[in-house]
C-alpha cells in the first residue's frame, strides 16, 4: 500500500481496526501520521459543531399545536375528496382518451380538486424509501384521513386555512407590566365575518382577528395637526364592572396630496380562480382601480398560475382604454393545468416594480389571490423573503383575497404583514368601491410605516391588563424593533385602534397609570429613522356614559369580537347583552353606512347562534 | 422498555394522539439539528420541523408500511433541507455560534484566546457554506447521525462511491479554507 491508500483509508474509516499493514506504514511514514491526527481534529470538530441540540419542552408543546391546528383546524371534507379524486382519475382517463373538449365544456370538474387528488396519489405511490424532493413540490393539501378526526363543528366552507391565535391573557402587572404590539389595517376579517354571515353561518373561531374589525370604522378622531399620525388616550369605566376600565389608543394619520403611483398589480389566474367568480370579482376591482387612479399614475399588470406573464408594462392612466382593453382580455388559464406559482409571480411583480422605482411617488405592489399556491415556496415567510428586495427599497405590498372555499388567509394575511403592507378580502363587488374608490388614497398611500406600540402600565396603579385582539401582532418584550418588520402601514386619513380592559388598584395614590408610546417610520427605504409619540396617562376618565362615541363603539365592537371568537372572556357575555351597547353607540354615527352595517350583521349572527342552540 | 418507533406510528394510524405526540418529542430535537445544521437558519429549520411533522400527521395511512420510521423521517427532512437550499435566494447565515465554539472546544487545541477563537468560528462558518448542499448534506449526515456511506447513499438515492468521493473532496475543500487553522503541534 502505498501514502495515497493509506490516506484513503484513514480518511473513510477513522474509526475502524487498523490492518497491521496500515499500522506499521504509520510508524515508519510521519507525513501520514500527521495527516492521521489531522482527520482525528477534524472529525472532533465537525462532530462537536453539528452535535444535536436539545429543544425545550415548550417548543414540542408549540410545534404539537402548530402541527395540530393546521391539521384540525381544516374545515371537513373528507369523503367530498375522495369522491373528487375519483372524478379526477375519470378526467384524466377521460383527457387521455381525448375527451377534452367533452369535459372542459361542460365544467362538471372540479378541477382545483382533480390536482389534489392527484398529487395525492402520487405521492403515496412513491413510498417511504424514495422521498426524493421532486422539482415542483405540490404543496401539502391533503386532507385529513384519519378516521378520529372528527371535523370542527362550525367548518361550513371546504378548504379553508385559518391560524388561530390564544387570545391575549389578562396580564397581572407584577409579573409583566409592559404590552407591545404592532398596528394592524387590515380588514379582511371584517369582511370573512361579514361573507360568513351572509351565508347565514357563524365564521370559525380562527378567523375572527379583533383589531381587524374594529380598525373597519371610521371613529372619527381628530387629524393631526403637524407630523404624519396623532395618538389619542381616552379611558372610560367598563359598563360590566366598577372595578374594570377601558383604555381606547387610537391613532389617526394626517391626509397629505397623494404623490402620483406606480402600481403593479400581481393577478392570480390560476384555475382555481375560475371557482365561485373569483376571476371577475378581482378583475372588476383592478378596473374599479384604474377607473380612480389618476392620469399621472401609472399601472402594470402581471399575472401568474402556470405561466408568469408580464402582460401590461408599466403604462400611464391617461392611456386607459388600451389597459382596460388588456384586463378585458384576461381569462383564467385553461383546465387541466392547475398550477399556481404564487412565488414567481410576486417575484416578477416585485422586480417589475423594482425596475421602474421612483422614489417621488408611490410605489406598490397589489397582489390579487386566493393565497392557494401549489409551488413551493407557498408560504408566507419564504414568499416574503422574495419580495423582501423591493420591500426595502420602500415597495409596499396589499393582499386582496378572493374565494371562499379552497382558501388561505393565514398567507395573505402573514405575507401582509411581513412586507409592510395591508391585507384586504372581497366578499362582493361592492368591497372594492370602499378600497378602490372610497378610501383609494388610503389604500395606495403609507404615511407612516412600521407603526408599533409600547404601552409601559404603572403596576402601583394598574394591577391587571388585557388587550383585546392584535394576536398575530404581538411583539415579545426583550425583542429589538429592529428584529421584526410587521408593524403595519396606515394610510392618509387611516385610523388605528385598540382597546385594554384595565383593573386599578384597591388603595391606588394618584399617578401616572401608564406611558403609551408609538413608534413609526417616516418612509421605508434607506436609513430607518425611528419616529416617537408619547402619551401620559396620568388619570382615569369618567363613566362609560360620558365617555366618547368613538371609545363605546370601539369597545362595543371588541367584546362582540370575543363572543365570536369564543374566548374565555367572551363566554362571560353574549350577543344579546351586547346589542344594545352596540346599537346605542351606533346610533350616534348614523348616516355611516358601515357602522349601520355592523350592527345589521351581528343581529344577524345572534338569530344564527340562537337557531343553532 | 419504550415502545418502538415503528409500533408508535401504528398506533397514531389505529387513531392514537398520543402515539404522535410521542414520536414528536421523540425527534423534534433530531429534525431541528439536522435542518439548523444543513441550513444554517434558525427559522428555516423551524419551517422544516414543522412541515415535516405536519406531513407525519396527515399521512398517518401510510405510516404502517414504514419498516424504519427514523430512516423515513430523516429522510424527508433532508430532501426538504437539500430543495430548500436549492431555492432559497439569500445567503445562508452562520450557524448558531455556541455550536461551532464548542466545536473548535473539542479539538486538541483548547488554549486559544478569544479573540482567536471568534475569527475562528467565522472563519469555519465560512468555509461550511461554501460548499454545495449536497457535500454539506453529507457532512451533516455522517457527523451528526453517524450514518455510514452505505446508509447517507441510500438516504441520498445515490451510490456508496459516489458518496465516497464527495466526502473527500468536501473534506479537501474544508481543508483548503481551514489550513493555517490546525492545530501547529499538527501541521
Amino acid at each position: 500500500m502505498n501514502c495515497d491508500e493509506i490516506r484513503e483509508q484513514l480518511e473513510l474509516n477513522p474509526s475502524t481496526a487498523r490492518s497491521p499493514e496500515v499500522e506499521a506504514h504509520l510508524g515508519i511514514c510521519p507525513d501520514c501520521r500527521t495527516f492521521e491526527s489531522r482527520v482525528a481534529w477534524e472529525s472532533a470538530l465537525l462532530t462537536a459543531t453539528f452535535k444535536t441540540r436539545a429543544v425545550s419542552e415548550a417548543y414540542v408543546d408549540d410545534l404539537l399545536a402548530t402541527v395540530r391546528a393546521q391539521t384540525v383546524s381544516r374545515a371537513p371534507g373528507g369523503t367530498q375528496h375522495r369522491f373528487n379524486r375519483w372524478l379526477a382519475l375519470a378526467a384524466s382517463l377521460v383527457l387521455l382518451f381525448g375527451g377534452y373538449g367533452y369535459l372542459g365544456a361542460t365544467g362538471i370538474v372540479p378541477w382545483p380538486w382533480a390536482i389534489l387528488g392527484l398529487s395525492g396519489a402520487s405521492d403515496s405511490d412513491r413510498g417511504p424509501e424514495h422521498a426524493q424532493p421532486a422539482p415542483v413540490e405540490a404543496i401539502e393539501v391533503i386532507h385529513p384521513q384519519g378516521r378520529w378526526l372528527k371535523p370542527p363543528n362550525d367548518a361550513v366552507y371546504g378548504d379553508m386555512f385559518f391560524k388561530y391565535y390564544q387570545p391575549n391573557p389578562d396580564v397581572d402587572t407584577e409579573n409583566e407590566h409592559i404590552s407591545r404590539f404592532s398596528a394592524d389595517v387590515d380588514t379582511a376579517a371584517y369582511t370573512l365575518l361579514r361573507r360568513y354571515l351572509r351565508d347565514g353561518h357563524l365564521p370559525p373561531k380562527e378567523a375572527i382577528r379583533i383589531e381587524e374589525i374594529v380598525n373597519r370604522f371610521r371613529y372619527e378622531d381628530p387629524l393631526p395637526e403637524k407630523g404624519p399620525v396623532a395618538l389619542h388616550v381616552e379611558t372610560a369605566t367598563s359598563p360590566f364592572s366598577k372595578r374594570r376600565h377601558l383604555l381606547r389608543i387610537a391613532v389617526r394619520a394626517a391626509e397629505p396630496v397623494r404623490p402620483p403611483a406606480n402600481i403593479t398589480v400581481a393577478l392570480d389566474v390560476s384555475g382555481s380562480m375560475a371557482l365561485g367568480g373569483r376571476f371577475d370579482l378581482a378583475r372588476h376591482a383592478i378596473g374599479r382601480l384604474i377607473e380612480n387612479l389618476q392620469p399621472s399614475d401609472r399601472l402594470a399588470l402581471v399575472t401568474f398560475g402556470g405561466r408568469t406573464q408580464t402582460v401590461l408594462p408599466l403604462t400611464g392612466i391617461a392611456q386607459r382604454k388600451s389597459i382596460v382593453a388588456t384586463l378585458e382580455r384576461l381569462a383564467v388559464e385553461p383546465g387541466g393545468t392547475d398550477v399556481t406559482h404564487l412565488a414567481a409571480g410576486l417575484q416578477q411583480a416585485s422586480r417589475t416594480a423594482l425596475e421602474l422605482f421612483d422614489s417621488r411617488r408611490i410605489n406598490r405592489v397589489i397582489l390579487f389571490s386566493d393565497g392557494m399556491a401549489s409551488v413551493q415556496p407557498a408560504d408566507a415567510a419564504n414568499l416574503a423573503r422574495l419580495v423582501a428586495p423591493a420591500t426595502s427599497r420602500g415597495v409596499t405590498l396589499t393582499c386582496v383575497g378572493v374565494g371562499i372555499e379552497h382558501y388561505n388567509d393565514y398567507v395573505l394575511e402573514q405575507l401582509a404583514n411581513r412586507s409592510e403592507g395591508n391585507y384586504y378580502y372581497l366578499d362582493a363587488k361592492a368591497e372594492t368601491d370602499r378600497i378602490f374608490a372610497r378610501h383609494l388614497a388610503e389604500t395606495l398611500h403609507a404615511v407612516a410605516h412600521d407603526v408599533r406600540f409600547t404601552v409601559d402600565f404603572n403596576p402601583d396603579v394598574v394591577t391587571r391588563f388585557r388587550l383585546l385582539g392584535y394576536e398575530s401582532r404581538s411583539v415579545e418584550n426583550n425583542e429589538p424593533f429592529s428584529a421584526r418588520s410587521d408593524g403595519a402601514e396606515i394610510g392618509a386619513g387611516g385610523t388605528v385602534t385598540a382597546i385594554y380592559e384595565i383593573r386599578m388598584a384597591k388603595d391606588a395614590k394618584p399617578g401616572t397609570l401608564a406611558k403609551i408610546d408609538l413608534h413609526y417610520l417616516k418612509a421605508l427605504g434607506g436609513k430607518p429613522i425611528q419616529h416617537q409619540v408619547r402619551y401620559e396617562l396620568d388619570r382615569l376618565g369618567g363613566s362609560y356614559k360620558q365617555a366618547s362615541r368613538a371609545l363605546r363603539l370601539s369597545a362595543a365592537v371588541a367584546w362582540v369580537g370575543d363572543v365570536l371568537r369564543k374566548s374565555h372572556w367572551g363566554k362571560q357575555t353574549n350577543l344579546e347583552e351586547l346589542l344594545p351597547l352596540l346599537r346605542e353607540a351606533a346610533n350616534e354615527y348614523a348616516g355611516d353606512p358601515d357602522v349601520a352595517e355592523f350592527v345589521n350583521m351581528i343581529e344577524k349572527a345572534q338569530r344564527i347562534r340562537a337557531s343553532e342552540e | 422498555m419504550a415502545v418502538s418507533d415503528e409500533n408508535l406510528a401504528v398506533q397514531y394510524h389505529n387513531g392514537d394522539e398520543q402515539a404522535f405526540e410521542q414520536l414528536v418529542r421523540r425527534y423534534a430535537a433530531t429534525v431541528r439539528s439536522l435542518a439548523v445544521n444543513m441550513l444554517g437558519d434558525g427559522h428555516m429549520a423551524d419551517d422544516i420541523v414543522q412541515q415535516v411533522f405536519l406531513r407525519v400527521h396527515r399521512n398517518a395511512d401510510k405510516l404502517p408500511e414504514i419498516n424504519n420510521f427514523r430512516a423515513w423521517l430523516l429522510t424527508i427532512a433532508t430532501n426538504r433541507c437539500l430543495t430548500m437550499i436549492r431555492k432559497r435566494t439569500t445567503k445562508p447565515d452562520p450557524l448558531p455560534m455556541d455550536n461551532v465554539i464548542a466545536g473548535l472546544l473539542a479539538g486538541p487545541d483548547t488554549t486559544i484566546t478569544a479573540v482567536e477563537r471568534n475569527e475562528r468560528v467565522v472563519r469555519l462558518c465560512e468555509a461550511l457554506n461554501t460548499l454545495k448542499p449536497e457535500q454539506r448534506a453529507t457532512l451533516v449526515l455522517h457527523y451528526q447521525e453517524g450514518l455510514s456511506y452505505a446508509q447517507i447513499a441510500e438516504r441520498m438515492d445515490t451510490t456508496v462511491n459516489t458518496i465516497k468521493s464527495r466526502f473527500r473532496r468536501t473534506k479537501e475543500r474544508l481543508r483548503q479554507q481551514l489550513k493555517d487553522l490546525y492545530p501547529e503541534s499538527i501541521s
